[in-house]
């Protein structure tokens, strides 16, 4: 399994050093793995999921940019984890200042999804977005990769470098904040 | 087991993990843990529900698509001078044969060859919709003229059309006089005026193209493909700022509905002296669209109330809580709308909010919008 797994890793290792030299099917390969992780990442700061798909694609043509730059192989995930954030963030701002927010939410509740409280579904998602986004960084790679792609404490561990109590520790401190936050809120 | 040892067991588990025997015990007894349990189960399901909102694979593939006509950024030196201008040289000429050779040209609406191509039906007198076409859905204005050319693959001869296409099956291409405008999924906007194409893209990311150039446009951008009189090529894709935008606001104005609004050559007057005021950004312009409209606007918003299409009468429950306090037929509307047990529950919702905006404008005497 460790020797499954380390190959593993090899192979993604070759895949981000091809990518840092320029070979764009490289990174096309290396993205299309993280491609849930990449919205997840997005839609847990957004809450809205035309921002978190435009996000993910400005994430990806910076990553691309910017993916000569990397230095570290095995920091690849955490990196593009980074890029998806900042991207997510330049989303976040452009909906502040282009005011649009009531018109869009309004429309999404008017989306004939069903006879339930799409609106406070929404609302409700909105704010747990905007308690994600107060989170520190690394926080949120850990909520996404735990939430969105069901990894297990150790493949996470495995994948951030970290051992496998920092990230229990990491992930239950985060999700005590969300809790509090909302609690917060509400009350 | 006491409550603060079971809450910190509450805290550290996770969704996925089994909860200790002897807090499931103390939790039978304890009200308030069963609440901080409840709490945690459902902020887990939120997170989880967050994540997933919305997610389908296969999305990326469009922006890897467009990856591959980006440049990389990279300082061109030395020895690699050399290999960068021929890479330039065979993409231009690239480009220009790959348009040549895609472009039948002359053909009737550019038809491919070994294709039955088919010109959909669409009158000069009334907007026409069609559900599929080649995995679009289109809109077209009165009068426009396009054909079916290739599988995902249509000519859009005159007029103007909004395409909404599905992603996962490959570029969809919308060829206009002397360009094409290529799309992996996305919904945009398309018209046609003698020698200028202009595009609006209300989500995802398109490709204007001909043998002049290439141009990425995004959600929110628009951009022009034109030839100007006397040249014998045209111009470059340029990137639309201020001018030209009618398609643009139009579109991210009224999504899906613009075809059917009345009155659609004053709105857009207007919307061109919006635009012309501000730094383009459409939603924005939308807004403010909305906002002055003034009673031309509230009377069509107040039509609206009762279309057909979900959306249209959201953006009028929301544009009459914006209508003067005692304006009688705002009022009317909105509370019918609000009224109305056949409604959809948000748009309802919105439609109770916009009548308190109104009762509160006139409690505190602003009577304005």
């Amino acid at each position: 399994m460790t020797t499954e797994a380390s190959r593993s890793g090899a192979a993604e290792d070759r895949l981000v050093r091809r990518a840092v030299r320029g070979d764009r099917q490289a990174f096309a390969e290396l993205v299309r793995r993280e491609e849930r992780y990449m919205y997840a990442l997005a839609m847990g700061r957004l809450g809205d999921e035309h921002l978190a798909r435009d996000a993910v694609q400005d994430a990806l043509l910076s990553a691309w940019e910017k993916v000569r730059d990397l230095r570290e192989p095995r920091a690849f995930r955490s990196w593009l984890g980074r890029v998806v954030i900042n991207a997510a963030i330049s989303a976040g701002r452009k909906r502040r200042s282009g005011e649009h927010v009531a018109l869009e939410e309004g429309m999404d509740a008017a989306h004939p999804a069903g006879p339930g409280d799409a609106a406070e579904a929404q609302e409700r998602r909105r704010r747990l977005a905007g308690a994600v986004a107060a989170l520190e960084e690394d926080r949120q790679i850990l909520l996404a990769m735990y939430y969105s792609e069901g990894l297990s404490y150790a493949e996470i561990a495995g994948r951030l470098g970290i051992t496998v109590g920092a990230v229990r520790g990491r992930l239950f401190q985060a999700r005590e904040k969300l809790r509090a936050m909302l609690e917060e809120e509400a009350s | 087991m006491n409550c603060a040892r079971a809450g910190e067991i509450l805290r550290e588990t996770g969704p996925r993990d089994a909860l200790d025997a002897g807090v499931l015990e103390h939790l039978e007894g304890c009200p308030a843990c069963r609440k901080l349990a409840g709490e945690y189960r459902r902020l887990d399901a939120d997170l989880a529900g967050l994540y997933a909102s919305g997610f389908e694979p296969g999305r990326l593939e469009d922006a890897l698509a467009g990856l591959q006509e980006l440049p990389r950024r990279r300082a061109v030196r030395g020895g690699r001078l050399l290999a960068a201008a021929a890479a330039l040289l065979l993409a231009v000429g690239g480009t220009w044969f790959a348009l040549r050779g895609r472009d039948p040209g002359p053909g009737p609406d550019g038809a491919r060859p070994g294709f039955n191509p088919r010109r959909l039906a669409i009158s000069d007198s009334a907007p026409a919709r069609f559900d599929d076409v080649e995995g679009a859905r289109v809109a077209a204005r009165a009068g426009s003229r396009i054909t079916v050319t290739a599988p995902r693959r249509v000519n859009l001869a005159a007029g103007a059309a909004l395409f909404k296409v599905a992603p996962g099956g490959g570029a969809f291409v919308v060829e206009v006089p002397d360009g094409a405008v290529s799309v992996p999924g996305t919904e945009f906007a398309v018209s046609v005026e003698g020698e200028v194409t202009r595009v609006a893209v209300r989500s995802g990311r398109v490709r204007l193209e001909n043998v002049s150039g290439r141009l990425m446009l995004k959600g929110g951008q628009a951009g022009e493909l034109a030839r100007r009189p006397g040249d014998r090529s045209p111009a470059a894709p340029a990137r639309l700022e201020h001018e030209g935008l009618s398609v643009a606001a139009e579109t991210l104005w009224r999504p899906w509905a613009w075809l059917d609004a009345p009155e659609r050559s004053e709105r857009l007057e207007h919307l061109r002296g919006v635009l012309s005021r501000e730094p383009y950004d459409p939603r924005l312009a939308a807004r403010k669209l909305l906002a002055e409209a003034g009673e031309e606007g509230l009377r069509a918003a107040i039509s609206w109330t009762t279309a057909k299409t979900p959306r249209l009468r959201l953006e009028a429950v929301l544009f009459l809580g914006r209508a003067p306090a005692g304006h009688a037929g705002a009022h009317g509307a909105l509370r019918a709308a609000a009224g109305n047990r056949r409604e959809q529950p948000g748009i309802r919702r919105v439609a109770e909010r916009s009548l308190e905006a109104l009762a509160e404008r006139k409690a505190s005497g602003s009577g304005g919008k």
